[in-house]
């Protein structure tokens, strides 16, 4: 008889059933909570909640009148601390879902939320720009509404990296006038067109004084906004990414002399530089500055571009720690690898997508032998099937890809 | 190598290496707050693990002893169950009785990989069933009232939010 009630497993002591729960996903703790008494008493338990992932992939997930994430977020949602939605955009129906809970996020009374991160993935629908998602972050990034118990604190991760919807600078102007707080800001995301202007980002950066990482796109840049950054008064920055398109073809590039200010105040503040495919290639050496304390680059270009990594081995000798290319071979690039190789002392990570000769991978691993120890690097002479793949590249700045083990930044 | 006696709940004796023993951080406090020397030859007794279940924390011990410590838990992360090693794996084919005693077992003598694994091995059994269906995976007694499986499916309870 005592054996019998042993081995019950509803009787499992409350912290070793909290502990199994924390190997599950959302749903599959929701489900596990409707076993029994003792399990849905756990499932209550704050612990389990302040990390939630909403993942809609498949549209037909739901039989119930109430959809399970409704549910969730009514019983649950004030313990939220870090939310990720990840989506995928081909079907209207998650599309739905998501903007449904960024809706339902914005009203739950007493909101502990701090950390949001939205990612889409699969095909983007076309002529899609995405409005009621925009709709949905104006409401839930502005002032609480009357008649709802206010947040106990605010948003201070936003990560919109990974969300290829139009934002413009009536969100950001909504961040800028109610999360002073904010610590962290991406919104550097692939859309073809960029609707960030510098002068709303600058109203944004001269609000939020305790941003300490910011990616956006270069276009969206200004010297005003680095001459900002660069103010005393301010929690210091550490990160920012920029990343350079074919705007640039019309833009104004950001001076050295607003670097030199920003990199002379914030000693600690690392960047990462990007160039694609669509930016004038012209001006990639225009706009790498010896100033600009450059940790990872990224030169994915697909054109020859070998001048421009002899810049970098030169320029960032004391900050270089990751290097991306996207190019073709040529002995000038050999040469230049090499060269950044011995010259970078802090290199860690470099990624070359294309074959190069046997000679040059030798030598840069000779070169940097805790490299190769780590594999952190893509280092071919020979052509082999894609993707190449050496080690594992981390996280990735723009375009955060999905993984089915999110990090949660 | 020093060794230690263990007895089970049902007076059964198990000598192993003191190195083995420490991993569970309940005998290592204890062998502290003991002041446990190597010429003590008095059994460590632990009333609340039975011979069958000691046995087979004892080689699982004995096999993990010279694991790295487990990694402090991340919270922000999700926590993987699909890295089982093969040995772990094949040790765990056991009926659940003996699971669900392995649990309690190393939940009392505080051996993290051990719990780790076997609440892994429980999350795997949970993972992609319905509430019905974990119900008899682990034949428990669904003891929700009528009004409270209502309360539940229909959530008017809180209601109030939207």
């Amino acid at each position: 008889m005592t054996d019998l009630w042993t081995k019950d497993w509803r009787n499992l002591p409350d912290d070793v059933i909290l502990h199994i729960f924390t190997y599950l996903n959302s749903k599959e703790k929701y489900n596990a909570a409707l076993v029994c008494n003792s399990w849905q008493n756990c499932h209550h338990n704050p612990l389990l909640w302040r990390n939630f992932v909403f993942r809609f992939m498949t549209p037909a997930d739901d039989q119930l009148s109430v959809p399970w994430y409704v549910q969730c977020i009514r019983k649950h949602g004030p313990h939220f601390r870090t939310v990720q939605l990840v989506l995928d955009q081909a079907f209207i129906e998650n599309r739905q879902k998501g903007c449904r809970v960024l809706e339902m996020l914005s009203k739950i009374p007493n909101r502990r939320l701090m950390s949001l991160k939205v990612i889409f993935t699969g095909e983007n629908p076309l002529f899609y720009a995405g409005i009621e998602f925009v709709d949905a972050f104006k409401e839930l990034f502005g002032p609480t509404p009357k008649n709802i118990d206010p947040p106990i604190s605010n948003l201070l991760r936003i990560d919109l990296g990974g969300l290829p919807v139009q934002y413009d600078d009536s969100v950001l102007n909504i961040i800028a006038d109610n999360l002073p707080d904010l610590n962290f800001l991406n919104i550097l995301n692939r859309l073809l067109v960029c609707k960030i202007s510098p002068e709303c980002l600058l109203n944004l950066v001269v609000k939020c004084k305790k941003l300490e990482d910011l990616r956006a796109l270069h276009c969206s840049m200004s010297d005003d906004i680095l001459l900002a950054l660069a103010e005393k008064d301010r929690v210091p920055l550490k990160n920012l990414a920029v990343l350079c398109r074919r705007e640039e073809k019309y833009g104004k590039d950001l001076s050295s002399e607003a670097w030199s200010k920003l990199a002379n105040s914030n000693p600690a503040l690392r960047v990462t530089l990007g160039f694609d495919h669509t930016c004038p290639l012209n001006l990639v050496s225009v706009i790498m500055k010896p100033e600009i304390p450059v940790k990872t680059l990224h030169l994915e270009t697909f054109t020859r571009i070998y001048d421009e990594v002899g810049l970098a081995a030169h320029y960032y000798k004391n900050t270089l720690e990751k290097l991306v290319l996207q190019t073709r071979n040529s002995d000038e690039l050999g040469r230049a690898l090499v060269r950044l190789a011995g010259n970078c002392k802090l290199l860690k990570s470099l990624f070359v997508y294309c074959v190069l000769d046997k000679e040059v991978v030798d030598e840069i691993l000779h070169v940097l032998p805790d490299m190769k120890e780590s594999e952190s690097y893509i280092l071919k002479w020979q052509s082999e099937p894609e993707p190449w793949i050496v080690g594992s590249e981390e996280e990735q700045v723009w375009a955060p890809g999905y993984s089915q083990e999110p990090n949660l930044f | 190598m020093p060794q230690i006696k263990l007895q089970s709940s049902d007076g059964e004796s198990f000598e192993i290496d003191l190195e083995v023993a420490r991993q569970s951080v309940t005998i290592k406090t204890m062998l502290e707050d003991l002041g446990w020397d190597e010429s003590d030859d008095d059994p460590v007794p632990l009333p609340n693990v039975n011979a069958a279940i000691l046995k087979k924390v004892v080689q699982w011990a004995t096999f993990h002893k010279d694991d790295p410590p487990p990694p402090e838990d991340d919270e922000n992360k999700e926590k993987r169950t699909d890295d089982i090693c093969t040995w772990d794996a094949e040790f765990l084919k056991v009926d659940q009785g003996t699971l669900f005693e392995l649990i309690l077992a190393a939940n009392y003598l505080d051996i993290k990989g051990l719990l780790d694994v076997t609440c892994k091995t429980v999350a795997n059994m949970i993972k992609g069933k319905s509430p019905e269906e974990i119900r008899k995976t682990f034949n428990i007694k669904n003891d929700f009232t009528p009004a409270e499986e209502e309360q539940m499916m229909s959530c008017n309870c809180s209601a109030t939010m939207e």
